[in-house]
């Protein structure tokens, strides 16, 4: 299984922006630190045989299941009230287009 | 049985005696809610709503009374893992990202419940999201095991373990993604039930990793994790990975003796490194329990256990990545939002501040195994050797009913002896994860204690659907013991 020997803090500071993470600068080597173990861990995969083996996506043989195309009830209001961003019937957001 | 408290009482037992009249709904429900705030110490729950509990007790008193019960749950109080949504009752899986976050409808497996007539008293503490195995990761404090409360009660659903163990309620609410349920039972002494993958719904259950997560019961006896069950299995149209498929009567498996049953023992997981030896001595006191009731035993062979931790600690926090992206303080939770902030700062902010170390630890290794470059050499491995343990299982079952083995390596440990090394609190799952992987049934039911007294369990697993088999040998094994009379001294 190819990947570098260590993760580095520049690898780690790049997921953080995928996943849309932000973390104080001192906790980084911790973190890094942490996912170089975990890695580690999983190293093992490697080691297993896995020629003409198909992914497991489910543990159970099943399709999406369709349903007719008709209206239902739904949460409607209520489903925003959880937002700490709530004005009128909208969720206030920072501007994203200057 | 008479000198057994009534906080200890099974379901079974105190809805013959709320049929013969000899207790009340109002009754057992102020004894739990006493009981919860007297071992508020343990830190089993995160919300008591005891004005509405008091509200569903009286009218289940009620009904009884004019000949309506609903049947064998109506009256009794029950608790749910905050992984759940509860309409109207605050729910944060444990997480400061969903602080005051208040539901505005009920989960599918809380519905059926409250349809059975149950009395919900509140919210179980669990680990963060349900990533952990101590209830230690929870933002709210952590669980203390009833049994020794310097110890962890195992988790993530610690609280809804420790408030079974503890006597604070009669039947809760657990989820399973890697041993969540079975784990926290093992460590407690009570018994942990994780349905097959799509038994039970997952409609309103907060998603940590969705082609692993399950909804149980956890319960002092089988007989009552067997009636909790049946009220939360079946088809469910909202949870797409519902099965359709007939729900059997699960209490007439327990009347069923285990002669005949051939009981698997696998090897590679009494083999296993840091399996501790009492754990490992009470398992094969409980095999051969099951041998003098008889059952046979068969040596089976699951080759690619070894694979199984890692294999989980690549899909789940995978998964976990893409389910936690949702979270983003705009639709639910707190936000965090500093003046000039741009929305990507409201997202990196909010998400960097109010998950805890692991879920962030898990959230950031699920994105890097699922990014460009490392995709097939982390996830799709990790999907082929999912393949590879759920073969294991299916050649296992042409010669045997159900696999026994231990829950956990060792009994409960103690509070802040794992934090500081997230792999050594991953090792902890060993025996746990590759049910979950193959979608299987698995509980736990207690066989034992330590010289520390200290609770032990053993697994069983089943084939698909193989609830009731397992029902079967549990409750067989756990009659011909006393491990489910034995409950932790606390007042």
């Amino acid at each position: 299984m190819e990947r570098p020997l260590s993760i580095s803090q520049k690898d780690v500071l790049h997921v953080l922006a995928l996943a849309r993470l932000r973390i104080p600068d001192t906790d980084l080597p911790k973190l890094t630190q942490d996912l170089e173990a975990i890695l580690g861990h999983v190293e093992l995969l490697g080691q297993a045989e896995l020629a003409g083996v198909e992914a497991m996506g489910h543990a159970v043989p099943a399709t999406l299941p369709l349903r007719e195309d008709e209206r239902m009830e739904s949460l409607g209001p209520k489903g925003l009230e959880g937002s700490a961003g709530l004005h009128d019937r909208f969720i206030r957001v920072p501007k994203i287009v200057e | 049985m008479t000198d057994i408290p009534l906080h200890f009482r099974s379901i079974g037992e105190v809805s013959t005696m709320l049929a013969e009249g000899k207790t009340s709904s109002a009754e057992l429900t102020e004894l739990c809610l006493a009981r919860i705030q007297v071992h508020a110490n343990l830190g089993a729950f995160l919300a008591v709503d005891a004005e509405g509990a008091r509200v569903q007790a009286k009218a289940a008193d009620e009904r009884r009374k004019a000949g309506k019960s609903l049947g064998a749950l109506d009256g009794i109080p029950i608790a749910h893992k905050d992984m759940l949504c509860t309409q109207g009752i605050p729910t944060t899986a444990g997480s400061r990202i969903l602080e005051g976050y208040v539901p505005p409808y009920d989960a599918t497996v809380v519905k059926r419940w409250k349809d059975s007539g149950t009395v919900l008293l509140g919210k179980l503490n669990q680990d963060e999201f349900g990533m952990g195995s101590s209830t230690e990761n929870s933002a709210y404090g952590v669980t203390r095991n009833p049994w020794d409360v310097k110890r962890t009660p195992g988790g993530s659903s610690g609280g809804t373990s420790a408030a079974i163990a503890a006597g604070l309620c009669f039947g809760a609410t657990g989820t399973d993604t890697g041993g969540s349920i079975r784990q926290p039972a093992a460590l407690t002494g009570t018994v942990g039930f994780k349905p097959t993958y799509g038994r039970v719904s997952r409609f309103g259950c907060i998603a940590y990793a969705s082609s692993l997560d399950q909804v149980g019961p956890v319960a002092r006896t089988v007989q009552d994790a067997g009636l909790l069950l049946q009220a939360l299995a079946g088809f469910d149209p909202k949870d797409s990975t519902s099965i359709d498929r007939a729900v059997p009567d699960y209490s007439a498996a327990l009347k069923r003796d285990v002669r005949g049953m051939k009981v698997g023992i696998p090897r590679e997981f009494m083999e296993m490194p840091g399996l501790d030896p009492e754990v490992a001595a009470a398992v094969e006191g409980a095999v051969k329990a099951l041998e003098k009731l008889g059952a046979s035993v068969v040596k089976v062979s699951l080759p690619h256990t070894r694979f199984a931790g890692a294999s989980y600690y690549v899909i789940a926090p995978a998964e976990a990545s893409s389910n936690l992206a949702r979270y983003d303080g705009l639709r639910f939770g707190p936000r965090r939002e500093p003046p000039k902030a741009s929305l990507r700062d409201v997202y990196e902010l909010t998400r960097g501040e109010l998950f805890g170390a692991e879920v962030k630890r898990r959230i950031l290794l699920g994105t890097y195994v699922l990014s460009a470059g490392y995709y097939d050499a982390y996830y799709g491995r990790a999907q082929k050797v999912r393949t590879l343990i759920a073969r294991d299982f299916e050649d296992a079952f042409k010669s045997v009913d159900v696999i026994a083995c231990p829950t956990t390596p060792t009994a409960a440990f103690k509070l802040g002896e794992k934090t500081q090394d997230p792999v050594q609190m991953y090792l902890s799952d060993v025996f746990t994860l590759s049910c979950n992987l193959a979608g299987l049934p698995g509980l736990s039911v207690p066989c034992g204690f330590t010289t520390s007294k200290l609770p032990i369990g053993l697994q069983l697993l089943g084939r698909p659907f193989g609830e009731e088999a397992l029902l079967q040998a549990a409750h067989a094994y756990e009659q011909s013991t006393d491990w489910h009379h034995q409950h932790p001294e606390l007042p």
